[in-house]
This record gives C-alpha cells, structure tokens and sequence, in this order.
C-alpha cells in the first residue's frame, strides 16, 4: 500500500482550521478583486474608483472601470469558480484524479462549433446586424458544446447502465476527432481568421460586455449551485458504484445529471471566455491539499480557490507586456502544469 | 421477508445463475454456500437490486423489487461487498457517517457511531485516514458503515435486512468469529441476514439455514445438519468431504484424507 510509505496520520481538520481557510480564501478573493478593477495599462487610484462608485467620477474612469473592467471580473469569478466546481465534480463522480470538464468532450465541442463559423460563416453571416454576429459566437460555442456532450452522454449509454470507462474513452474519441475537425480549419484559414481564432483556441476574459456576461454567468451560477447539492451523493460514489447503489443512489440518473449540469457551467464559460483550462484540474487538487476530502468542503472551497486562480492569472496576462493581452489559456498552463507536475511528485498514490 | 422466485441471470449470454427459489426470513441467518463460481455472490447482488433484468424475481416483504426505487431499497437492506473500496482520503469516522441517511438525527448518529466504532475496535483510530489502516482493520470500519446504514434504518422504523458478501475473507480467525457473532445478535434482534460465506465450518457454527449452490442452481436449502452431509457436500464439490459432530454437537467438515 502507498499510504503506508507515506502515513497520513490525517491530521485533525477542525472547524477552526476550516474557518481560517474559508477567511483567507475569502480575503484573497476581495484583494484579487480589487486588483482587477484598479490595475491595468491605465492604473486606478483606491479615490478614483470611489469617485466613480459615487457616480463623481470622470467619464474615462467610469467607462474603464464600469463597462470594461467590472464585467471582465464578474466574469473571472464565475468562469472560476464553476471550472472548480465542475472539476472537483466530475473528479469525485468518476473517482479519477485526472477528470477535468475538458474529458468529456465539452471544450472540443464548443471549440469546434465556433472554428466552424469563423472560417466557413463568412458567407451566410455577412449580411447579418452587428448585435446578432456578437451574439452568434457565443451562442455557437454553447451548443456545440452541449451537443457534443450530449452524443458523449448517449454513446457511453449502454441500455439502462452508464459505463465510467466508456464515458471517458468516448470523450477522448470526441476529442480527439473535434481536434482533427479544428486542425483541418485552422489550415484553410485566413489570416484575419486566424488571430480570431487564437481567442478561442486559448480563451480570454477580454470580450466581456454586461449582456453576454450577465446571461453566461447566471447559467454558470445556476448549474454550480446545482452541483452543490450533490455533495453528499458525491462522497458516496468514493466508495464505488456499486456500494453508492447500496446506499440509494440512483447511480446512472445521477451521472447523467452530473455531466449534463457540468456541460451547462462550461458550456457558458466557455462560449463567453474560450476555452480555459487546468482550472476545472488543479483548483480542486490545491483544494484537497488545505482541506479534508468530504465534498461538502471541497466543492465551495474548490469554487473559492478556482475563482482566486482564474482573477490572478488575468491579472498577470494584462498586465505582463502592456497594453497587448497574451491568451490566459496560456497563462493557467503556465502556471497549473509545473504545480500539477510538483503534485504528482509528491503523491506517490496515484 | 424476502422471497426469491425463479431467479435466473444471464450475462453476455452466459447463463449465471438458474430458477432459483429461496426466501430469507426475519430473525434467521441464511449462509448461501457453493464452490467457486456457483453463484454465490450474483444471487446476493440480484437480491440486492443490482440487476434491473430480475428485478421483477424478487419481493421484499411482497413488493416487487422493479416497484422500490434505489432510496427505497436503501431502507430495505445494506450490503457489504466483497471488496469494499473507497476512493477518497476519508478517516474512519467519516467513512462510518457515510452509511448515515441524511434524515437521520444527528444525535442518533453520534449515538450509533459511538457504539459500532467501539464494537469493533475502532474507537483508538477514529481519526485516521481509512487508506492508513491494516486491511482487516479497513475491512471492519466498512462493515460498521454498513451497520451504521442498518441501525439507522431500524432506528428510522423501517424493517431492514443484512446482506454480507464474504465478510470473513480478510480476517484473522478472532475476528471472523467476532464478526459473526455480530451477525448473530443482529439475527437474534430480528434482522434478516444473508451471509456468503466460502467457510463451511463457519457456516454450520452460525448459520440457522443454508443455501447451497452448484452451477448457478440450488443444489439443497436447510438446516446446517441436512445439507452439510457427506454425500452432499462431496457431490457438490467433486471432492471427498468429511463430517462429522464435534463432542459438542457442532458439525466439523474435513477434506476426507
């Protein structure tokens, strides 16, 4: 046994330990927050942004802080949190460490969707109004998500049961088909529909305005706060399928409902943000480090950490090589896959 | 009650088990027996409401398994596997709460946890991480889970059968007897149990009735004494068995030398 070269004599979480961890988090949420709002080619004083809350603020500080730079952070918080809660979900739910919302098909499907309309759309959606070409992307991405994932979900379906193995196998097929669909795009490409392409190969937070943000992110909250109430199923399924079927879960219904609430939380992340990833991955790890494994803690505290992650990380791309943004897919690579790596060196258990 | 009526099982067209009759009283301790690959453990997991395919060859107390919902078998019957898992890093008292329902009090479950930690050793490591444990040690903390799910059911009024998948396999000796012993004040307290158990000795010990399997059908159903017989035991296992009453009148089974 691995634990034995390594004795976990778990060491005693209390409540105070928990309440120092959901303080801190908290706090580290506030401060990423705040920086989000004032830092950035044009700096905002602590009195600036006053001066606008109290609507005395100059106009440029208004549109800046307002129309720019608010949105751009709600939408941080909840693309955050929910890849960290869909993560930590879908990693309870197949009891595989590696689970990430980008396993089941989900991102390759969106991807696809709006590669498909960039490159051939031209054609048809020329004479389209402005405010429906804006609209169109998102919307795209969305169903492709969510239709990928639903011919995952019915492929894995093997009459009444609902096969793990199968269910991820699917997903990379998926996966791995959406990834030749988009190459064989990207090659046919224009120049000009290559750099609108990158945004959504590696995601951004850069094209968030009120109204797309504000529909995405009550999709998000909505299918996260879903997901919270699986908490308890969720650690019966540490024990097996079969022994959470002892327990009376009804064990396919729930997969289904998992993977489905889990398509509609990315889905509309990533049809107003692009593809993220390693949040859905190392934010529930760096969850199970602080915390005890019981989901009822670490599904909000993986949102907590998610939300902190997914802020920092389009704190630095803003700001590394001003005004010019680098994609923050890039960013939470670089940043998760050296600590992804650091974790694996240090488990010896998987 | 639970009455099995004409259970028959097939999987990838091979046939597991066949035009099975058994019933498992309240109070009674039912070992099923049978050599490797008679069905042992298939006919335990369609009891339990695993195969969607037999559901309609099982009744608890005369409702027809397709008619339970999984929450409703819950309350009905827990089981233990064979091989239990668990995936997570959980310490021993969380793995026990997990057999909790959520409807039950949360005094009755600090009552109830106490008192099977206690029952079986596990009160000095309550703390530790499950994964730390030995695995005889592991194997008892799964066991006081399903206990738990158990004396919650009956604590919540619902009348609720054991079943246990080998539960002495990973065991020393003392333990296998503490275990059973368990499984009989249960059976004594009006519980219905279901053991499959590979130990024949064990089973005449315990056991106030035994299902013996063969090839997926059921070879004989009754007292320890009439079915653990010479003649039957090495028909059913090919192999000269021996058996004979102790002094005090317990049954021992021997391969005949």
């Amino acid at each position: 046994m691995a634990a034995l070269e390594q004795p976990v004599t778990a060491q005693r979480m209390t409540f105070g330990w928990l309440g120092v961890v959901y303080i801190s988090l908290i706090a580290l949420l506030i401060l990423s927050c705040f920086l989000a709002l004032t830092v950035g080619p044009v700096s905002l004083s602590f009195e600036q942004m006053w001066a606008a809350v109290m609507g005395t603020g100059s106009r440029g500080t208004d549109t800046i802080l307002f129309d720019i730079r608010a949105p751009r952070m709600v939408l941080g918080l909840a693309v955050g949190a929910s890849l960290a809660i869909s993560g930590a979900s879908l990693q309870g739910l197949l009891r595989n460490p590696l689970a990430d919302p980008g396993l089941i098909g989900i991102t390759a499907g969106a991807s696809l969707a709006v590669v498909f309309v960039i490159v051939l759309g031209d054609a048809v959606l020329d004479g389209l109004p402005a405010w429906m070409l804006s609209a169109i992307l998102p919307t795209a991405a969305f169903a492709g998500g969510i239709a990928v994932t639903i011919v995952v979900l019915t492929t894995a379906r093997i009459g009444e049961t609902f096969s793990t193995a199968r269910l991820i196998l699917v997903g990379v097929a998926i996966t791995a088909i959406a990834g030749a669909a988009i190459g064989l795009m990207v090659y046919i490409s224009t120049d000009q529909q290559l750099r609108e392409l990158t945004f959504w190969t590696m995601g951004s937070l850069a094209k968030s305005n009120w109204g797309t943000v504000l529909i995405a992110c009550i999709a998000m909250c909505l299918a996260s706060a879903a997901l919270l109430r699986f908490q308890h199923v969720l650690d019966l399924f540490q024990l097996g399928e079969r022994a959470a079927l002892h327990a009376g879960v009804n064990v396919s219904r729930v997969k289904f409902q998992i993977c489905a609430l889990v398509a509609v939380a990315v889905g509309a992340g990533v049809s107003v943000a692009g593809p993220i990833g390693f949040i859905g991955l190392v934010a529930p790890h760096m969850t199970r480090l602080l915390v005890r494994a019981s989901h009822a803690v670490v599904l909000p505290i993986s949102a907590l950490v998610g939300a902190n992650l997914l802020l920092f990380a389009d704190l630095f791309v803003r700001n590394i090589v001003p005004p010019s943004e680098i994609p923050i897919g890039i960013a939470t690579s670089v940043l998760g896959g050296p600590f992804f790596l650091w974790l694996l060196m240090r488990t010896k258990k998987i | 009650m639970i009455t099995g009526t004409g259970i028959t099982l097939t999987l990838g067209g091979k046939t597991i088990l066949q035009d099975v009759h058994m019933t498992l009283d309240a109070g009674e301790i039912l070992a099923v027996c049978g050599p490797n690959g008679a069905g042992k453990s298939s006919l335990l997991s369609v009891l339990a409401g695993e195969h969607a395919s037999c559901a309609s060859q099982v009744a608890y107390d005369g409702a027809l398994l397709n008619t339970l919902s999984p929450a409703e078998q819950a309350t009905r019957r827990v089981v233990l596997e064979q091989s239990p898992t668990l995936s997570a890093e959980f310490c021993v008292s969380e793995l026990v709460e997990l057999g909790a329902p959520l409807e039950l009090a949360l005094s009755d479950l600090v009552r109830i946890k106490a008192m099977l930690l206690d029952a079986f050793g596990l009160a000095h490591c309550e703390q530790e991480a499950v994964s730390a444990l030995s695995g005889g040690q592991r194997h008892r903390a799964h066991l006081a889970r399903v206990l738990m799910q158990l004396k919650a059911n009956t604590t919540l009024g619902h009348r609720c059968a054991l079943f246990l998948d080998e539960p002495t396999a990973s065991l020393d000796i003392a333990h296998q007897i503490s275990v059973l012993k368990h499984a009989k004040q249960l059976a004594d307290s009006g519980i219905a149990v279901l053991i499959v158990l590979h130990d024949l000795n064990l089973a005449a010990a315990f056991a106030d009735r035994v299902l013996m399997l063969k090839d997926g059908r059921a070879h004989s159903d009754g007292a320890p004494q009439d079915v653990l017989t010479n003649t039957a035991l090495s028909d059913v296992y090919e192999t000269p068995i021996f058996v004979q009453p102790s002094a005090s009148g317990q049954l021992v089974i021997q391969p005949a030398l």
